[in-house]
């Protein structure tokens, strides 16, 4: 049972995007861009993470089970991690997580990566303009999505 | 089975593990004896000299016996390893789970193992009543195959040729195998068929080789304190870890995969985890999956449904890959623990090319430092990221 | 009609006939290596044009483990055919071919006792909070749980049809009766194949099996091979009725002008052939296992529970494989993202929340470490020891203590699908031996 505001596929058409999005970066970047005022389509579902290293791949896997038409992480840039490594560690788990849904079909779109600080409010709308609009190219999630038995 | 006498491997191993037990210096060999079916064997603790003269080495050894260590709650254990279990024993080390003097690794040198799963495709509506390993000296060829056994099942062999056979039809040969270094082993089958009549069979060892031995980068231990040989020899090993692989690793299967399409490659992942039926030997086989509890049996949060619910059982396949990431040695044992032929290797294998390609990374070389994920590079790939 | 003779040829017709008034099941391939993997609905159909794929896409509406996967045939999943899709579809010509194989390997259970079963569907409208006086609450039947169109299962081996009489005991127990599965039995008429050839993994006359036993049969088939000058390439079905429900299908049948009467030397040819499956099979049989309970009564904390179980990996290949095994776990599958979407509200409101759901009976299994594991975190059963004695004392103790039969029929499945090759049979003659030895009277003294 899923939200339908437009019809899918349709220019028009808003996919859900989940952000888990690091808080001392990202998330803060993201709030730059709104009280800026940048515009950037509102697709994006925020889930605020300590650090993008706290993403558990698992976290990533389960939104796309749950019907994210796709997931975004975000955190701090390399070096510049609250926690020192967190986002070099997490870097190697995306690598290959990214790969493995590749490898058995699901469209390599769907799970984007990137790294925004807090002073980047500018590229966190940028960031989420153009996954937006590769999600949209691609249609609302049908794989791995759980659809339940109940009515 | 009983009629084969024992290798000079097994010889010595026996010799050799009863000798450590007897001076009590260790107080279990964790081994292979032999089966109550043919070409299988089963796991042995011996605790005492004498249980030592249960042990045997061959290829029908397909278990990873590194998986009990954790579990054992003896003081110095010994373990019969082959290269995948040995490198198993230096992941546990390495991630902390147990402490290198408590293990005492007795290193066989082995030629793969076999996979039940494609020698029962090969039976087909056969019964197999015996089997063994038999070494032809000179010029031994191709094997007898089996001449089209009338209406008879003959699952066929995905030998090197790629044959598949299928119920019914003729030329069930299997493919044109590759024999093994210089040994010209095969399998020597008999038994009867769905009539009733003998029949007898000999197999290319490859025929029925584990699909990860055929990509074995390291058939002998990776670390030993004795290596025993095929030949019955033992060598002291130097308290040094391989350097790494014997060869470079080869992903041509991975690769394959790569080329089809994305739809081609969900149908092929969809097609696979159809045939799960969450058993969970494949978790219970793998000497990576100790957790105390499994991301499956987690009630809160509830990770995972435990119904048939396909995605449900995708998320299990894919966060079991994850959890072994940068960990799995490609010993395979979980392949061939799974009753319904789900093919693990799929994304075990996949994880490991990628840990090779972007890391240079390959499990179970170490003893000490960090685990794939326990570690970084500042200059680790990063393009994909936006 | 007490019994039936068709050819071979001819099976496919019998069976698209059956299709027109009873859905019908048989053994499948798998697209795994290794043979069948369990029931698959048949589906007359023609062959697929070679190159092209034929039906492949899920039909959800009837039984999803069995319906579909096995349309594939033998592509391995190994080698050279990592991972790229299967169009080989088992054409169903080739069905008595494939008969011959011993066993499915997943057991005929699964049609009566799926791996996971919707039981109950509900839907909370107003959840979180809403309208809180419990009238947007709604419990219904979810869809396509029960069977609509009667069944027939052809080529049931006889330990899976007996495994079925010991289901019974426990789901069609005149105290606590399961509707699902009852329905499912009533519904359901099994032929049986009887076991020409036994594999070496069978010893279905230990646990008071018989390869051509007719225990929870409707009729019993024989496959009769092929004699020069019969005037068949393949050989026959010989097919007997075994209850009422057996003859009439064997009479629907013959009504059809499928088949013939048997002549005196089929009747012959029958006794051969149990002669010498029953002969073959004696070869190598663990002790019987109808008095083992009297042993296991003793020896619960014998030490020799703590060698057996050293080995076993604790997955669940033995009991989900078992044709008798029902141990089941009850869970709720909320459907996910349903929780926001109830719709409009009826006053033109926000959305109203609303949770959707089934209640789900899955196979659970005693070998899993999670199994009776208690909310409070204390398990009875805390190691393989004791789970392995579980499976064990269930198996041939407290299950013919309670319902007066052994919960094995020997099928030999977990034999030979356990990946660490724990044998039960062995086990079985090591238990006997135990009570050879007195060690059960000197323990229970
Ligand atoms: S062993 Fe095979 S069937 Fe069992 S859970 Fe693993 S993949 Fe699924
Ligand atoms: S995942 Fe499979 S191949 Fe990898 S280490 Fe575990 S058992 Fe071996
Ligand atoms: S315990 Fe084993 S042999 Fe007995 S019925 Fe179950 S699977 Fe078959
Ligand atoms: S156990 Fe008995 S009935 Fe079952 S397949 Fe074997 S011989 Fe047939
Ligand atoms: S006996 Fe074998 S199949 Fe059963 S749980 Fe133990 S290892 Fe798994
Ligand atoms: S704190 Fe932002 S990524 Fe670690």
């Amino acid at each position: 049972m899923r939200e339908e505001l437009s019809p899918r596929g349709t220019e028009a058409w808003q996919p859900k995007i989940v952000a888990f999005l690091c808080h001392w970066c990202s998330y803060a970047g993201a709030d730059l861009a709104g009280i800026s005022r940048f515009q950037y389509p509102p697709s994006i579902r925020v889930i605020r993470v300590p650090c993008s290293g706290a993403v558990n791949p698992f976290y990533i896997v389960k939104a796309l089970q749950c019907g994210a038409d796709g997931v975004l992480v975000s955190g701090c840039h390399p070096g510049d991690c609250h926690y020192l490594a967190g986002n070099y560690l997490a870097r190697r788990k995306f690598a290959l997580l990214k790969g493995l849904l590749e490898h058995v079909g699901i469209e390599p779109d769907r799970v984007q990566f990137s790294w925004v600080s807090a002073a980047e409010g500018q590229k966190f709308a940028d960031v989420v303009k153009m996954v937006t609009d590769r999600v949209r190219s691609l249609g609302p999630a049908e794989k791995l999505v759980k659809r339940g038995r109940g009515r | 089975m009983s009629a084969q006498s024992p290798s000079a491997l097994t010889k010595t191993l026996r010799e050799f593990c009863a000798g450590l037990l007897d001076e009590g210096r260790v107080d279990v060999v964790v081994g292979f004896g032999r089966g109550t079916l043919p070409l299988r064997s089963t796991p042995v603790f011996a605790r005492n000299p004498d249980d030592a003269s249960r042990l045997i080495f061959d290829a029908t050894c397909e278990n990873n016996l590194s998986v009990f260590v954790p579990k054992l709650k003896d003081k110095r254990i010994a373990v019969v390893a082959k290269g995948c279990d040995s490198r198993w024993l230096n992941q546990y080390i390495l991630e902390r789970q147990t402490e290198g003097e408590r293990l005492y690794v007795i290193g066989v040198r082995c030629q793969g193992v076999i996979d039940r799963k494609k020698l029962d495709a090969y039976l087909g509506s056969r019964r197999l009543l015996e089997g063994r390993l038999e070494e032809i000296r000179g010029q031994g060829e191709c094997g007898e195959g089996l001449e089209g056994e009338g209406a008879g099942g003959t699952g066929g062999v995905e030998g090197a040729g790629g044959v598949k056979g299928a119920e019914g039809v003729e030329g069930a040969r299997p493919g044109p195998g590759v024999s093994v270094s210089d040994g010209h082993i095969k399998w020597h089958l008999e038994g009867n068929d769905a009539e009733g009549r003998p029949w007898a069979a000999s197999l290319d060892f490859e025929d029925l080789l584990s699909d990860s031995c055929k990509v074995c980068v390291k058939k002998g231990p990776v670390y030993a304190d004795v290596v025993i040989g095929e030949n019955g020899e033992t060598v002291k090993g130097n308290g040094e870890t391989a350097k790494g692989p014997e060869r470079e690793p080869s992903f041509d299967d991975v690769k394959e995969v790569e080329g089809a399409s994305i739809e081609e490659r969900w149908k092929a992942f969809r097609s696979e985890v159809s045939k799960c039926i969450r058993c969970y030997a494949c978790r219970q086989a793998c000497p990576g999956c100790y957790c105390k509890e499994c991301f499956v049996d987690r009630s809160a949060p509830r990770w995972i449904g435990g119904s048939d619910d396909e995605t449900d059982t995708m998320v299990f396949h894919l966060m079991r890959a994850m959890h072994l990431a940068g960990r799995c040695v490609d010993c395979g044992a979980c392949v061939r623990a799974c009753p319904m032929g789900v093919d693990l290797g799929l994304l075990n294998r996949k994880l490991q090319k990628d840990g090779w390609v972007l890391f240079h990374h390959i499990a179970g070389f170490e003893r000490e430092g960090k685990p794939l994920f326990g570690t970084f590079l500042p200059d680790d790939p990063n393009d994909f990221i936006l | 009609m007490a019994a039936l003779k068709i050819t071979k040829m001819a099976l496919n017709s019998v069976l698209a006939l059956m299709s027109e008034r009873w859905d019908v099941f048989v053994p499948s391939p798998s697209p795994a290596p290794g043979g069948p993997s369990g029931f698959r609905l048949f589906e007359p159909r023609p062959m697929p044009a070679p190159g092209k794929p034929g039906p492949s896409e899920r039909d959800s509406s009837v039984n999803r483990q069995t319906c579909d996967e096995d349309t594939l045939w033998n592509g391995t999943g190994q080698g050279g055919q990592k991972g790229r899709d299967r169009e080989n579809h088992l054409p169903e010509e080739r069905l008595p071919q494939f008969l011959r194989r011993v066993l499915t390997v997943k057991p005929l259970k699964e049609l009566f006792f799926p791996r996971s079963e919707p039981i109950l569907g509900y839907c909370v409208d107003g959840a979180f909070g809403g309208n809180g006086d419990g009238t947007g609450v709604s419990v219904f039947m979810p869809e396509g749980v029960l069977p609509g169109k009667p069944r027939v299962v052809f080529g049931a081996r006889p330990c899976d049809a007996a495994s079925l009489t010991v289901l019974d005991r426990v789901f069609a127990d005149e105290a606590y009766p399961d509707d699902f599965y009852i329905s499912r039995r009533k519904n359901t008429i099994i032929v049986g194949l009887g076991c020409n050839v036994p594999a070496p993994t069978c010893f279905c006359p230990a646990t008071g099996g018989d390869p051509f036993g007719t225990a929870g049969l409707d009729v019993l088939a024989y496959d009769l091979p092929a004699l020069d000058g019969d005037g068949s390439s393949q050989g026959h079905y010989l097919m007997k009725a075994v209850t009422r429900e057996g003859e009439a299908l064997l009479g629907f049948l013959s009504e059809a002008h499928l088949g013939e009467g048997p002549s005196e030397s089929d009747e012959r040819a029958c006794m051969a052939l149990e002669e010498r499956a029953r002969k073959a099979i004696a070869a190598g049989l663990p002790a019987d296992t109808q008095s083992l309970g009297r042993v296991l009564g003793g020896i619960f904390n014998h030490p020799y529970w703590a060698t057996l179980h050293e080995k076993c990996l604790g997955c669940a290949a033995c009991t989900y494989l078992c044709p008798t095994c029902h141990c089941f776990d009850i869970s709720e599958e909320p459907d996910p993202g349903a929780s926001r979407s109830g719709g409009e509200s009826p006053k033109g409101g926000p959305e109203r929340p609303r949770l959707t759901g089934v209640r789900v009976r899955n196979w659970d299994s005693c070998m899993f470490p999670i199994f009776t594991l208690h909310t409070s975190g204390h398990n009875p059963r805390p190691t393989g020891l004791e789970r392995v004695r579980q499976r064990v004392m269930h198996k041939f103790y407290y299950f013919p203590e309670n319902f007066g039969a052994v919960a094995c029929v020997g099928c030999g499945r977990c034999v030979k699908y356990c990946p660490v090759n724990l044998d039960i049979r062995e086990v079985i003659s090591h238990i006997a031996a135990l009570g050879g030895t007195g060690v059960a009277e000197s323990i229970s003294a």
